[in-house]
Order: structure tokens, then sequence, then C-alpha cells
């Protein structure tokens, strides 16, 4: 079978404030022996406020999109936020013919047509690399984790051919692949963190990180695994200032570093130790089973 | 002119139509007229203001006798509207009726042009072409076939036990066929019917016994139709019969059986919609028709893995217990047949925000009559999964109906269903109930007055659609927007039901197929026309009775069930029907028998016969696409062939040299 | 005039629309108001009109009262509204464009609008985010800056180096331009269409 092969679209947060998700999506992605490409000075696409004008927002996102396409590259693009955006813009690319000449016109260039698919990090591990390998290459299974896998609004929202709106599963399947116990707490895996109301709005952001917070805990979960750095914003910056003194916080960790973790690689190069939350008991914890360690096949 | 024309020229007569103004505002009707006398074969023209009207057909009459013609062509509306009436005025002058062609200058012409020089000149392209083909036109004969005086109708709900005894009660043979072990459907789980609440038990159970005993109806119950061949008047039909492992002449129905059942009552029941419980050897309810005992091949120990000590087998006085039945293939001929085969509900795992088949105490509407009927799991007690009476009830409307990303139309019954229910509920746990809902369609005879009752009950009226439920303690929590306060609320409720949407039966697609039936967009059966031919379909003789057709309640259903029943009846007292000779035939001498046409054919109606394809012309629609599979031509579509199509062509063509190329 | 006060007057119908509010009117025109976005939303409690609301204040064309209200500002965006809506309406991307509007058009100034404003200025200048001047502009327009406050998040930030001291500025041949060039065509088009009233070219 051929090496996968992708174009790679980071986005702002994970240089910064995500820098974990980037190291993590690149060392599970090179263990799985996919090629990512980063995008060669990809621009911002805008985030929530380049939503309120539809133009602006797929010719921000086009752009990246054009060097991809032309590259005959699918793109994956690990921040949700950026996922929606990237994506909705393709598929309008594809729809509309209007937008997709005005988008053009104002790009220059090479004329992309959006013929191209966008996914999330997680949709490639899950669909393209397949649950059966990621087993394969397990050394360390998480068996100590009981996670309540968390996709955030914008993985499975709006609909895409990924997963579906409510109750998805690939998150919960690819963390049980890793030997985790996976916790049920829907609906709260799909619900909002408020994540885009941080600043605006910060105690209804707050509220409803809480929320969701207190419902994995109440089933029992010791970790959540997420997939989106506005979420992360949320559930690991402030998850302390979210649930106060009423609870202790839970280790919100991106699912690619726990991907990482059962493969058997090193956590500090997978951003362990940039967790505001900290994981140190959870790894701990993790650590004590290394007499369970798996022979690979 | 072409050579092909017949000499001597047959005589033509044109007939333009003004249509009132519908034709004449956008065609000059009078110059296409006059152009149409100086094309050759024209003997005759005139134009009507509507020909369709009785002077309009007196006046083609008229000069068909007068003027001797031998041919007409009527220029006016799509053939689709009155071509049968025009055929009828030849045929009164003694011409044969396919001597005429109509050339549809008014959907093709007046309807969808403006340009009048522009439209004038199409019409006159048009005429051209039905002048160019109509001497062409053979003379052509309906053929007369033969009704059976029998019927099959596919489904024994209140639908198909209405139309059946409709039928049978005509004097004519019915065969009911029903795939469960016993008739009545959905209406027999039901407790109170609305808008009444009578009870649906007694008002359906006389018809259950009526049809189960009349002489002139034979039920094949847990029977299904495998096949059908033939054509309208002479459907073959092959019933599969299936295996109930209980001799039904000698079983008395009395239950013994099913209490001797090593399984107990474990099994859960379809019959309770999963609300109650069964053994493997079981009679589907009390007043079940036919009264007899079925064994359960899923679940039976014995037919299963042959280890059982077959106490059915010990306690069954008359021994009518036989492991060892088959299947039975039955094989009639019926000359009309009627499906009336029902509803489900929608499959609820594509919504999941409701936790049905999840959390404790979610129901259906069905599942909750279960509760409320005397005979039920409960003895007629709603009660809550761990056995209390819960406080307060949440009905949920429009799950799964008015809703593009699962089924976009409306059930219609639902909000009656309801409102009933609600009644019930208030009535047997007197605890506060609630109903959220985004419509109340209340449209039937005596539906608003039970609307007024059930809200001056007490009942409390949420306009929001439910959109999820959570699970909060041993409470579920309704959450909705009350959309009259601007609100959003959350209901603690005991209980939820949900009205759920109604879809057609899972195997539908397969029916459809067994039938040649089309389906709607919607995935119900097609009526033939959704206002005026509501139980008939696209096939001759086979009709539609019920919910099979879109949602109904009980009155429209045997309403719709006797309108089925009456084409029927019309059809077989008449004895014989006239077929339209608009089919296919194969020139044998050319026909490899390839069978490319066979396969081609979406009616089956060709076969192999003596060495070469033939066509069944009965069952012939006519739709030529074996025409166009054969690759040695050796198929000839009457009144389509190949020289009438293109003399047509020609007749437009013909005209293009008159234009100025430029 | 307050959205309070004006919910006291009587609503007079036959209010065209025309531009943005037009096509946005059609977008929303299918909606049976059941109420099912706002049960799904999860910021709802706190909105001033719940987005059922909304659509049917732009169907009956009140476009001041739907500009100016606190609602739209409340969206998450986090699309449950969109993949609930039984009529397919897309609820989020309606209340985006409406807060679009509201920017384009210069209405008051809430948190939300400064957000936006601040974070697509960076985008235009950069080519891509720098948080810590986003955190500046925009508190700079509070009335009450609360970045003090945030200094000891901050520090946590800096010391797990989740913060950046420069912008990363794409340079202007290598997309920096390119992205200026965007905004600055965006514009022009935006300006264009607003002046023309009728219907956009196919």
């Amino acid at each position: 079978m051929a090496k996968l092969r992708y174009a790679y679209y980071p986005g702002c947060s994970l240089s910064t404030s995500a820098r974990e998700y980037d190291l993590s999506v690149r060392a599970v992605f090179e263990h799985l022996d996919v090629e990512l490409i980063e995008i060669e000075q990809w621009n911002c696409c805008g985030a929530t406020p380049a939503g309120q004008d539809e133009l602006l927002a797929t010719a921000l996102a086009a752009r990246n999109l054009a060097w991809a396409e032309e590259r005959g590259l699918d793109v994956v693009v690990p921040c949700s936020e950026c996922f929606k955006n990237l994506s909705k813009a393709a598929r309008a690319l594809r729809e509309d013919r209007r937008l997709r000449h005005e988008v053009n016109a104002i790009l220059e260039g090479y004329a992309v047509q959006g013929r191209l698919k966008v996914k999330h990090p997680l949709e490639a591990i899950v669909r393209d690399v397949g649950l059966e390998r990621v087993k394969a290459l397990v050394t360390r299974p998480l068996e100590k984790l009981r996670v309540a896998p968390y996709y955030g609004c914008l993985i499975t929202r709006p609909r895409n051919d990924f997963d579906r709106p409510d109750n998805p599963m690939a998150l919960d399947d690819l963390m049980a692949a890793l030997g985790a116990h996976v916790v049920d707490y829907y609906p709260y895996k799909t619900r909002c963190c408020g994540g885009a109301l941080l600043l605006s709005n910060q105690p209804v952001a707050l509220n409803l990180t809480r929320g969701l917070i207190m419902k994995a805990r109440e089933r029992g979960a010791n970790a959540l695994a997420l997939g989106c750095p506005m979420c992360d914003m949320m559930l690991d910056v402030y998850q302390p200032q979210a649930l106060g003194a009423d609870a202790e916080p839970l280790p919100a960790l991106f699912f690619t570093q726990l991907v990482g973790l059962a493969m058997g690689l090193d956590p500090r190069s997978l951003g362990f130790g940039s967790r505001v939350v900290s994981p140190d008991k959870l790894l701990a914890r993790l650590s004590a089973e290394e007499s369970h360690v798996r022979e690979n096949t | 002119m072409s050579e092909r024309i017949p000499k001597p020229l047959p005589r033509i007569g044109v007939f333009v139509c003004h249509c009132g103004t519908n034709i004449a505002a956008t065609v000059d009707v009078d110059k296409v007229a006059e152009y149409a006398g100086k094309l050759p074969g024209v003997v005759f023209t005139q134009t009507n203001k509507y020909t369709c009207s009785d002077p309009g057909q007196e006046q083609i009459r008229r000069a068909i006798v007068e003027q001797k013609l031998d041919r007409v062509v009527i220029a006016a509306c799509s053939p689709r509207m009155h071509e049968h009436t025009f055929q009828r005025a030849l045929r009164d002058t003694g011409m044969n009726p396919y001597y005429l062609q109509v050339a549809n200058i008014r959907e093709h012409v007046s309807w969808v042009h403006q340009d009048r020089a522009e439209a004038t000149e199409k019409a006159k392209e048009l005429v051209a072409a039905a002048v160019e083909r109509v001497p062409l036109h053979e003379a052509l004969e309906s053929r007369q076939v033969k009704i059976l005086p029998s019927a099959l109708v596919v489904g024994a709900g209140i639908a198909g036990i209405q139309a059946a005894l409709d039928i049978a009660n005509g004097g004519f043979q019915v065969h009911l066929v029903e795939k469960e072990p016993t008739i009545g459907g959905n209406m027999a789980k039901l407790d109170k019917t609305f808008p009444t609440l009578d009870c649906a038990a007694c008002i359906l159970s006389p018809k259950m016994v009526d049809a189960g005993r009349h002489e002139n109806i034979t039920l094949y119950s847990y029977s299904e139709v495998v096949s059908v061949e033939g054509h309208v008047g002479q459907f073959k039909v092959r019933i599969k019969r299936k295996p109930r492992y209980v001799r039904e002449e000698v079983c008395t129905g009395c239950g013994l059986c099913t209490q001797a059942c090593v399984w107990q009552g474990k099994i859960s029941s379809e019959f309770e919609s999963g609300m109650g419980m069964r053994s493997a050897a079981y009679i589907p309810f009390p007043q079940a028709v036919p009264l007899k005992a079925i064994i359960d091949p899923e679940n039976c120990l014995y037919l299963k893995r042959g280890k059982c000590s077959r106490k059915c087998e010990k306690a069954c006085g008359p021994g009518a217990i036989d492991f060892k039945q088959q299947e039975e293939i039955v094989e009639i001929e019926v000359g009309t047949i009627i499906l009336a085969t029902g509803f489900e509900l929608y499959d609820m795992s594509e919504l999941p925000q409701y936790g049905y088949g999840v959390y404790d105490n979610v129901l259906d509407g069905l599942q909750f009559e279960r509760l409320c009927n005397a005979s039920g799991p409960t003895g007629g007690r709603v009660l809550t999964k761990d056995g209390r009476v819960p406080e307060s009830i949440a009905f949920l409307h429009c799950i799964g109906s008015r809703d593009e990303n699962t089924n976009a139309y409306c059930s219609q019954l639902c909000c009656m269903h309801n409102l009933k229910l609600a009644h019930l509920a208030q009535e047997k746990t007197h605890g506060e109930v609630y109903q959220f809902y985004i419509d109340i369609r209340a449209g039937g005879k005596g539906y608003e007055e039970i609307y007024t009752r059930v809200q001056q009950e007490g009942v409390h009226f949420i306009r929001g659609k439910g959109t999820e439920i959570i699970p909060e303690g041993n409470k579920l929590l309704v959450r909705s927007e009350d959309t009259f306060l601007g609100r959003i609320v959350e209901a603690p409720v005991d209980m939820v039901v949900l009205a759920i949407g109604l879809v057609p039966p899972k195997n539908i697609a397969e029916i459809a197929r067994t039938f040649n039936v089309n389906r709607s967009r919607d995935g119900f059966f097609m009526e033939a026309h959704p206002k005026l031919r509501p139980a008939e379909t696209n096939v001759e003789g086979l009709f539609l009775a019920g919910a099979c057709q879109g949602p109904k309640d009980i009155p429209a259903t045997v309403a719709h069930a006797s309108a089925a029943a009456a084409q029927a009846l019309s059809m077989m007292s008449r004895g014989q029907t006239e077929i339209e000779p608009l089919t296919a035939e194969v020139i044998t001498e050319r026909c490899s028998a390839c069978g490319e046409c066979i396969i081609a054919c979406p009616f089956k109606a060709i076969r192999m016969d003596d060495g070469h394809a033939e066509v069944v012309s009965a069952m012939c629609k006519g739709c030529g696409t074996c025409a166009a599979a054969c690759p040695s031509k050796s198929i000839k579509m009457a009144h389509f062939t190949d020289r009438e199509l293109i003399a047509e062509i020609e007749g437009i063509l013909g005209r293009m040299s008159e234009y100025e190329l430029a | 005039m307050t959205n309070e006060a004006k919910r006291m007057e009587v609503v007079r119908l036959g209010r065209r629309l025309n531009g943005d509010m037009a096509e946005i009117g059609e977008i929303v025109a299918s909606c049976i108001q059941c109420g099912t976005c706002s049960g799904s939303c999860p910021t709802a409690p706190a909105m001033d009109y719940m987005p059922r609301q909304i659509m049917h204040m732009v169907q009956q064309g009140m476009k001041e009262e739907v500009l100016s209200c606190k609602a739209i500002w409340l969206c998450a965006t986090c699309f449950t509204c969109t993949v609930r809506c039984p009529r397919s309406i897309p609820v989020a991307d309606v209340l985006a464009r409406l807060r679009g509007i509201a920017v384009a058009e210069a209405y008051a100034e809430t948190r939300g609008m400064t957000f936006n404003k601040a974070f697509l200025e960076i985008v235009r200048r950069y080519g891509r985010m720098f948080e810590p001047e986003l955190l500046l502009r925009y508190h700079a327009r509070q009335e009450t800056p609360r970045l003090f406050g945030l200094a000891p998040l901050a520090l946590t930030l800096l010391r797990k180096g989740k913060i950046a001291f420069l912008p990363e500025r794409l340079p202007p041949a290598e997309g920096g331009d390119a992205v200026r060039r965007i905004f600055e065509r965006v514009r022009e088009r935006r300006q264009a269409g607003s002046q023309d009233q009728g219907t956009h070219e196919s």
C-alpha cells in the first residue's frame, strides 16, 4: 500500500497555546509512517470572526487549499475550528460556482476548485490508517485510563462524511483501541465547551465547561481526550477557574498525546509537561502498569 | 414529400384549437391553420374555440363524414389531456381511433413561449410534423382481456380486512395474505381510538372474525407473497405459507402448549411491542384470528438445537404440534390485487438524543397503548419499568416527522394519537401530562372537540419541539423552548412517550419490485393521481388500501380501503377490460434470441418462446426499452415505429429549408 | 429607543427587506418556528431573544432590533441548531452573517464585536494570529479592562512556552501581501455590492 501523505495545516494556535497538539500530531503521524507536509506560508483561516463574511472566510481558507490542491494532496487540520473553516470552504468552492469565481478572482494564481478532502487528524487515523494498524502499534495499553472522549462541536458539526453529529463513536473507538476504558457520558461528549465566548462572555463559557467536566467526573472519568485548541483552552487552561473550589480538575489531554503515549513514545516529546492541569498522577498510575507491556506483533 | 407515403394520399383534416385564450393569446391560430392547408395531403382545415367541447367534437365528426377524411390532426393541448376524447370522436364515425395525431401547441408552445411570431412558427412546425407522420399510422385494435372474478389482498390490518370484506360481500373470491400469525395489524394493539374513545378491539374484532369466517375469503396467515406474474385480469401469484409447526386444522387455540413451553414467557413479545413477554410456543393475543398456536423457530430449543423435552407436544390434547411441518407454496390466479401492507415506526437509532431503547421509560406510542390496554402486560395500568405509577408523563410530537434530517412529511395521525394518549394518561395516573408540539393537526370530524376536551382536563401544552431527553437522577428531563413564552424550559418527568414518524415496512423495496409498483419520494407506494385516483397505481388492476400509500388514521384508512375495493369490484364485475394496442412486437424472422430485450424489460413482459423472443402484450406498457436494447432492430413499437418517428422529425426539418440560412 | 421600549410598540408589518437582509430572509423563509434551534442551543438561556425569534424577526423585516440584540453575540458557533433544524436552515451561519452586517453597518459595539474586529485586524496585518496583541486590543476597548487579572494565567502559560513574544508574520512577499489583498478586495466587493440594491449577477 502506498504511503499516506497529506498537506498539513497547523493553524495559529498550534505554535503557541496548543503546542502539545502540534508536537503530538507530528510525532504520532511519523510513528504511523504517514507523511505530513506543512503548507508553505499558510495564513490564518480567520477562526470564528471570519464566519461573519462568507467571501472573506472562503478566500482566507482557499489560499491554503490552493497550495494543497495544486499538489494533489488532501489536508489534515488538527484545530477543529480551522477544520470547520477549511472543509466548509472546500465544499462551498465545489458547489457554488459564483463564489468560486469571486474567490479565485480575489486570490490570483492557482484557481482552486475545492476538489480535495479536508480531514481532522482523528479521521485520518481512524479511517485512513485504520484501528487495526493502531492496535498493532500499541505497546503501553492505557488500561488504567478511564477516558471521557470529548469531540466538542466542530469535529462532527456541521454534518460531514466522517462521523454522525449525535453520538459519534470514532474517538471512543480510538481510545478503546489504545486499551483505555471508555466512559459513556453521552450526550456531553459533543456538548459545547463555550470556547468561542471565552473573551466576550466568560461566565457563560466557564459555566458550559464546568457542566461537562462535572458530568465526565460523575461517570467515573479520570481523564478527558480532546481534539481542538479552543476546547483545550477551556478544558485545560481555564478548567480550574471553571470548577472553582468545587472539584479537583480532570486531566484533559489532546487525543494524539494519548495515542503517542500508548505507542510507547516519550511523554515529554508529546508535550505532557506543558499541560496546565497536571497529568502527573495519571502518568504515574499508567507507569505502574509497566509490567503489562505488550509484545509488538 | 418522401416516397414512403402510401398512394393514394390519404385525405388529412387539420383542426387547430384556440383553447379559449390559452393557445390563441400566444399562437396565431388562423395562420397555423392557413399554413396547414398548404401541406401535402391536407384537404381540410378548421379552427375551433374549444375542440374538446361537445360542439367541437361535433365539428370534427361532421368534417370527417362530409369531407371524407382518412386521417385527423388536432393541434391543441397535450394528448394526455384529451387524446382519448378525440379518439372516441373518430370511432363514432367509424374511423380507426389510431388515425389521429395530436400536435401539442399548448404545453409545448403557448404555455412556454412569449414571442407571438416565434410561437406561431413553432406551432406550424409541430403541425407539419404531425401531418408528415399521420399517413403512416396503422389501424390498431384494442384487445379485450378477461378479468378473473377473484382478488388478492396483501396485508390484513384494518385496511386489508376492510377491502377483503367489501369484495367478499360483493360476491367475489378473496385471497387474504398476512405475514404475521394473526390478522389485525397495528390497530389490534391499540387501546381506545380517537376521537370517540371507543375500544379498538371492540370495533376491530367483529371485522376480524368476519374476515376469518367469510365464505368468500381464504385466509393465509403467517404467509407472504413470493412472486407475481401475468397481467391485469390474470395475475399468477405464488404464496409462501411459513410453517407454524402446528396443524391449523387440528389446533383448538386452547393455549395449553403456551403455558407448558419451557421458555416460561421469557421472550419479548412482538404484539406487546416489547413491553411484555411470550414463550416460543405462543398465541399472539387472545382475540387473534386465526386463534391458533405457533412455534417460533428462532427461539424454540427443539427446532434450533434439537434439545427439548417438548412439553408443548405433551400438553396438546388434539395432538396438533408437528415439528416436521414444512413451508408450502400455493399458486393462485386472481383478477385484481390490493396492497394493504401498512406502516412501521421510524428507526430511532438515527435520533440518539431521545434515548429510545437506551433510557428506561422512553416509549413509543404503540408501547404506551399496550400499557393502557386492559389485556396488555400491566393489565391496563400505566407503570414505569420499576413498577411505579408515573407522576408525570411527557408526550413529544414530531419525532422523525416534518424533519428533513429524517422524514420530511407529516405522519398525519400523531397529533390526534397523542391527544388521545394524553387523555388516557390523565385518566390512569392523575399526574401531570405534558404535550410538546409544533402544531396541533386536528382536521377530522370530531377532532377539534377532543382537543378542547383534553385541554380542559388540565394537560399542559408547550408549543415547542422536545429537542432532547437527559436522565437526571430517576427523572427524565425534557428540554425545549416554550415558543409562546420565548424561554427555554426543562420538564422533569417519569416517563416520555415519543410520537415517532410512520414509515413504510423495511422490505418495501422488495414488495414494490414483486408487484412492479412505483413509490413516491417519501417511500410509500405511489398512487396514480394524488387527488383523483388515490387508490389506483400505475399497474392496471393493482390498487392501494390504507397507510401503504401514505400515513393515515383509521377513518381515512377505512375509506381508502373501500375505495380500492370499489375499483377492484368495478373491474371484476365488468369481467373484462380493454388493453391499448400501444405495445411492442417482435419481428420473429429477424430475432436471433439473444435475450437482451428480456433483460431490458422493466415489466417482465417478454419471454423466450419457440426460439425467439415473444412479448406478452397484456403486460407490455409500450415503454420502448426493449426496442432500444435490441441489437438487430427486431422489435417494432406499435404506433411509435421508426418510420413514424422519423417522419415527425422530417416534418420539422423540412421547414428548415424555408428559413434563410445566415 | 431600547429594545425594551420597542417591544411595547405595535409592529407595523409590510417592511420590505433589501440587500443582505433580503437574502437572509430567503434563507430562513421555510422556518416553521418549531423551537428546535433554541431548545438545542447551549447559550440560549442567556439570550435576550431566542434564535427562533431572530429567524422570525428577520422574516418580519425587523432589522434594527435584530442587529442590535445581544443574542447574536452569544452564539458559541456550536452548530447544534444547524444540524437539528427540520427545515435544514443553517441557523448558525445566519447568526454569523447577522453579526457581519452589524459590524459593517456600525451598530452599537458589543464585546463580541470588539473581539471580532480586533481578531480580523491582526490577521490582516500579520497573516496569522498574535494573541498578546489580541488581548491588548480587546481589553483596551473595555470599560473595565481586565488585563491585569490575567497576569497569573499569563505567567503559567509563559512558563509552559504557550505564549509568543513576537508575532509570526507572513513576510510581505510570502503571503503577507496576499492576505492583505484578500481583505482589501473583499471590502471593495462589499462596498460595490451595497450600492447595488438589486440582485447579484449569476
